[in-house]
């Protein structure tokens, strides 16, 4: 089971743990909505679009300490990239979204 | 400041951002925070024109810069803090020239930098709002009623003139006798126009050297000349969109007349030792005590910049011309001065009042006003007596120069003035001013014959 460092979230939340909770629970539903849309790029192999979502996505994967997905979503930033290696960094993502939910889900936060 | 405290708009499509964003600047309980997830749906709620917008760089539907420049078009006063998660210093660089706020970072150090940038900008906003009220103040203060005082023929006709003068632009020329308050007319007409949240700015032409006119009126850049260390705005430029008041416009001499008329006509200035124009909205307001016109004809005012400065004449009267306003201002200069001292309330009494009505005031109001301030001073009770009434013209030359009569009349004046002192007895007026009695005859019998025709 992957192993959640809330530090930073801690810092944001000034110490309040509901909010932390609330926020730990949203990636949950924004990071799987920002999944689909880079799958709709890939398809599209829009990569500029990706590049995007890829940004947006960048604050909450900080926060939540996720260092894999952090490089994954910096390579998709940069420019001059091709759309076998986008590919692959989409897919990485995935996993490690999948992996976070399941340890999200484990912690039984509402 | 809405009714519902510091309204803040947030746009951000990121929801989690987002959040994270709103739960900080809710910290602040003055705060009430809009979240947007589109651009689209920023400018959908502008109508609520809230006092702050935090807005994300890239939104799925417009980029920064071009969503800031349809958030100016709405509410050019909106200050608005760009939040990126790109360190783009170019993008940085061009969004504050465009009028961006704040550029910040998503990073650990963003809630900090957000919070400190919002204090920063409300207490601009606040200074803003006391310059604002403050220049309000000032234009009742100039409003006509609070600041000319008066209800004779003779200034009526310049109230109305006035009320003409703020609903233009046009050009207006003041002239008057010195202390027949051209400034305060001229103040009076831009604090009540649309110009009056910008600056009036007041330039005696009498008090510049002539080679200092123009690098004082449009400018300088640095290093045009000896002594030329830095940049230097000059009063055109600094009354950009506002009002320039030229007194002593008869003053300027002829070089600098016709640098003057090519601003006037261009409407642009260039700085002295600058190459580049620059574009000004200056409403012109000029003031003389000199006729002009005159000085036309004698080849030392150049008649096309005389034309292009005429627009709307205002002549101000003399005081000696405005019937009872002398006592209307006097009550009103010994009220103000009483007021401002802590002093209590003082009146006239009736000798007092007739020395004052008596008098001709060369000086006009200026003159009246140190009078009674100098009268309140002097005085030992709640009354002003006659003696407390001091008169000190600089020159009684005035008392002829400016009434334009001949020799006669002025003959015919001073007899008639010590026949009424002397309670009309010849005998004692012949005494007096060293003339037959016959002269005096002849008088009253030329004015009887003219009143009879």
């Amino acid at each position: 089971m992957k192993k959640l460092n809330f530090k930073k979230l801690d810092e944001i939340s000034s110490g309040n743990e509901e909010f932390k909770r609330k926020m730990v629970v949203l990636f949950k539903t924004t990071s799987l909505d920002a999944l689909e849309a880079l799958q709709q790029a890939l398809a599209k192999e829009d990569l500029y679009e990706m590049a995007r979502i890829a940004h947006r996505m960048k604050p909450s994967v900080v926060a939540l300490d996720l260092k894999e997905m952090q490089n994954d979503i910096t390579f998709l930033e940069r420019e001059g990239i091709n759309l076998d290696q986008a590919r692959q960094s989409v897919e990485s993502i995935r996993l490690e979204i999948y992996d976070t939910i399941l340890a999200i889900d484990a912690l039984e936060w509402q | 400041m809405n009714e519902e405290g510091y309204c803040i708009f947030i746009v951000e499509d990121d929801p989690w951002y987002g959040q994270v964003l709103e739960y900080h600047l809710n910290l602040n309980p003055d705060y009430h925070i809009r979240r947007y997830e589109s651009g689209k749906e920023l400018l959908q709620n502008m109508h609520v024109r809230p006092d702050l917008i935090t807005l994300d760089f890239s939104l799925p539907d417009m980029k920064g810069d071009e969503i800031f420049r349809k958030i100016k078009e709405i509410h050019p006063d909106i200050p608005v803090i760009v939040i990126s998660s790109q360190e783009d210093i170019s993008m940085a660089v061009k969004l504050l020239k465009m009028g961006v706020s704040d550029y910040l970072l998503k990073d650990d150090n963003t809630k900090d930098l957000l919070w400190n940038s919002i204090i920063r900008i409300r207490e601009n906003q606040n200074l803003k709002k006391e310059v604002d009220t403050l220049k309000e103040e000032l234009g009742q203060r100039f409003e006509f009623q609070n600041s000319i005082i008066g209800n004779s023929p003779a200034i009526q006709k310049v109230f109305n003139l006035i009320e003409k003068a703020v609903k233009t632009n046009i050009t207006v020329s003041i002239s008057g006798e010195t202390g027949t308050g051209k400034e305060l007319v001229a103040k009076a007409i831009h604090y009540n126009s649309s110009r009056r949240k910008n600056k009036f700015v007041a330039v005696n032409m009498g008090a510049i050297p002539n080679e200092l006119i123009e690098s004082e009126l449009f400018g300088h850049e640095k290093g045009a000349f000896t002594g030329a260390i830095t940049r230097k705005i000059g009063k055109f430029e600094q009354a950009d969109g506002g009002t320039i008041f030229l007194d002593e416009i008869a003053e300027l001499d002829l070089n600098n007349q016709t640098k003057l008329l090519r601003v006037l006509q261009e409407r642009e200035i260039t700085r002295v030792g600058g190459a580049n124009k620059v574009k000004l909205d200056v409403r012109v307001i000029v003031a003389t005590h000199q006729d002009l016109a005159e000085k036309v004809k004698k080849n030392e005012f150049r008649e096309d910049l005389f034309y292009r400065i005429l627009g709307l004449p205002i002549s101000l009267p003399p005081l000696r011309d405005r019937g009872n306003d002398v006592m209307i201002l006097a009550k009103f200069f010994l009220e103000a001065f009483a007021r401002e001292n802590n002093l209590h309330a003082l009146t006239l009494n009736a000798a007092a009042k007739q020395k004052i009505l008596k008098y001709n005031f060369p000086g006009n109001v200026r003159e009246l006003k140190a009078v009674m301030e100098l009268g309140a001073v002097l005085s030992d009770g709640k009354e002003i007596s006659e003696e407390d009434i001091t008169f000190s013209s600089v020159s009684n030359d005035k008392l002829f120069s400016v009434e334009n009569k001949t020799l006669k009349e002025y003959t015919r004046d001073i007899i008639k003035y010590h026949l009424k002192k002397n309670n009309r007895d010849v005998m004692a007026t012949a005494k007096q001013l060293d003339i037959g009695k016959s002269t005096i005859y002849n008088l009253l019998k030329d004015d009887e014959a003219s009143e009879e025709s």
